[in-house]
């Protein structure tokens, strides 16, 4: 069987770690952007960003870096709330996480941060597989999948998956130097659209297989059903005009899961905001689904582009979209480009009947992936 | 005629240039090595791309960063060459790019470990019908040298595998081995011990075991990391 059990999660974004609020915020308001500057690295230098509440900012000093810390604590959360107050045995790690511990290479020079995965082993009680999948933007759906596949090989009884970035003064002026930062708000899908919101945040599932959730009596939040990828092999930094490396990701995620295109609700886009992405993902979609054959939308314009983390921020939204029977609207979007010629949810929330959500993404360079969910029977 | 290994390389020298657009030496070392495989100008396959990255991502961006710090910002650098050049996972966009690969592109961060993460992934990848061949390989920048290999369902025999993961162990003991020969149906050899100053990602390791598997000698090959992960691969041939 290729369903794997989602029974535990936890998230930090720019608008908190609850749940419900994160969902409001998908809906009806996105976060206000804030200059971010990066002195001393880059003196003069600021952009727009969505950073995570102060709260959610603290680092341990123990496990150095913003990242690491953030990650231990979303592993714990996300145990938590599946009932464990320890590490089940044999539980396994997939990160997705492209910056990690990387920024400590800003100003003024630090020592090197203790080492991402013996870190983060010891912190959270990792004795099974455990890897990173730093592809860039979607390097979140990468490291979920990997997990995925351990659990259906039989290869570990639990895998913490997720992904995860921190906004630092690399990843800052990196984005900004190749221009696909916004000046305003982020408005996928919009002709004016003009860049991506930078922020920050993830999210870590507790993933198990289908058969041992229920024997355990652990309610399911979700089921990922399929997963595909593929590559546009077509320019370092733009997409292929015709999606072909999410088309190609899509139509195998959509056939693992044994499901036909009109059986997905709701599609969560990339769509970070920027005015080159969104010809070719939209070119992909219309080759699966047809024209105006799914309602899409892109959560970026909320919550900003998470990086590493935006994924698994994603792949929260598509789970919420399922329990609520909601697809949420894409915000910022006054002016639809309707060459696109795409099922836009606008304004508000839209009903949805079906039971399963499709996530996809992709990074500079011209990889993709996308994660097929089915509604779990958490969810009444 | 089966899943197996079909080509391997390793390099330490200068390709000398490549149809490429910013290459670091990284990028051409791999480009020439698998540019000169037939197998992969063949249309109609579709080829996943398996970096196993180790410690040299510090490295790495640690360099980028120098160099942003030296001048004052991105000015010294242009957009694709920061990709290609800076980035851990560049060199095989190159790959990606260059040979047409349009499956899944992996990028597997372990440490010692990561090459036979890479190792796991692509065999998986295989099995499961998401490509049609698979480029696993790794590299270092100091020195620099790269290694590559082409696995694909055109070998002369096929491959069973196993993995199997471990935390706390020294060494493989008689229960893990026996583990692997119940598993692959043979006894299986444990390879010597790899030298990681010369071998970092297991990458060599590893192939020379699918190798020695090809030719009807099972093997087994162990990485593990300092903190105590470890993860056993075994190879054999399938009757």
């Amino acid at each position: 069987m290729n369903s794997v059990a989602v029974t535990g999660w936890a998230i930090a974004s720019p608008c908190g770690s609850d749940l419900e609020a994160f969902w409001r915020h998908l809906c009806q308001g996105p976060v206000q952007p804030m200059p971010y500057r990066s002195e001393p690295e880059f003196p003069g230098f600021s952009c727009l960003a969505a950073p995570l509440p102060p709260e959610d900012l603290a680092l341990d000093p123990a496990l150095g870096h913003r990242a690491t810390t953030l990650a231990a604590s979303l592993g714990r959360r996300a145990l938590a709330s599946a009932g464990f107050t320890e590490a089940p045995r044999g539980l396994g790690l997939a990160l997705g996480s492209h910056w990690a511990e990387g920024d400590f290479l800003s100003l003024p020079r630090r020592e090197a941060p203790p080492a991402l995965l013996p870190t983060l082993a010891r912190a959270l009680g990792v004795t099974g597989p455990m890897v990173n999948t730093p592809v860039a933007c979607t390097a979140g759906n990468m490291g979920i999948a990997w997990a995925v596949d351990r659990i259906r090989n039989g290869e570990a009884p639990f895998m913490l998956a997720g992904g995860l970035d921190v906004i630092g003064p690399m990843a800052a002026g990196f984005y900004e130097f190749v221009g696909t930062l916004t000046e305003s708000l982020p408005r996928p899908f919009s002709e004016d659209r003009d860049g991506f919101l930078l922020s920050e945040g993830g999210a870590f599932f507790l993933l198990e297989s289908v058969a041992q959730a229920r024997e355990a009596g652990r309610p399911i939040l979700a089921e990922i059903r399929g997963v595909g990828f593929g590559h546009d092999a077509a320019h370092p930094t733009r997409p292929a005009a015709d999606g072909r490396g999410l088309r190609r990701a899509m139509e195998e995620a959509l056939g693992e899961a044994g499901l036909m295109p009109g059986d997905i609700g709701y599609l969560n886009a990339h769509a970070p905001g920027t005015l080159a992405n969104d010809p070719g993902e939209a070119a992909a979609i219309r080759a699966v689904f047809g024209p105006h054959g799914v309602p899409v939308g892109s959560t970026k314009a909320a919550i900003g582009h998470a990086q590493g983390g935006a994924n698994a921020l994603e792949a929260v939204a598509c789970i919420l979209a399922l329990a609520y029977r909601q697809a949420p609207p894409t915000l910022n979007l006054a002016c639809p480009e309707d060459s696109l010629e795409l099922d836009l949810v606008m304004g508000e929330p839209r009903p949805i009947r079906a039971e399963a959500a499709l996530s996809l993404a992709s990074s500079m360079g011209g990889a993709g992936s996308a994660l097929v969910f089915a509604r779990g029977d958490a969810w009444a | 005629m089966g899943l197996g290994l079909l080509r391997h390389a390793h390099t330490q020298e200068d390709p000398g240039p490549q149809p490429l657009k910013y290459a670091s030496l990284t990028g051409r070392q791999l480009y020439a090595m698998g540019a000169a495989w037939p197998e992969l100008s063949e249309t109609g396959r579709i080829t996943g791309l398996y970096h196993a990255l180790g410690r040299e991502k510090i490295a790495i961006n640690e360099r980028v960063n120098d160099g942003i710090v030296a001048h004052m910002g991105f000015d010294a650098f242009k957009p694709a060459a920061l990709i290609f050049e800076h980035t851990p996972y560049g060199p095989f966009a190159h790959l990606a790019l260059g040979l047409g690969c349009l499956g899944p592109f992996w990028t597997l961060e372990g440490d010692e470990l990561s090459g036979a993460l890479a190792f796991v992934t692509a065999l998986g990848d295989l099995a499961r019908g998401r490509c049609d061949r698979a480029l696993v390989g790794a590299y270092r920048i100091e020195p620099a040298e790269a290694t590559l290999c082409l696995l694909g369902r055109e070998a002369p025999e096929d491959l069973g595998w196993k993995a199997l993961y471990t935390h706390g162990l020294e060494v493989p003991g008689p229960w893990e081995i026996a583990e692997l020969a119940i598993a692959l149906g043979q006894p299986v050899r444990l390879a010597d011990p790899r030298d990681q100053a010369t071998d970092p990602h297991g990458i060599k390791a590893l192939i020379a075991a699918i190798a020695r598997a090809q030719e009807g000698e099972a093997t087994a090959v162990w990485s593990c990391s300092a903190d105590g992960r470890g993860l056993l691969m075994g190879f054999g041939r399938r009757s």
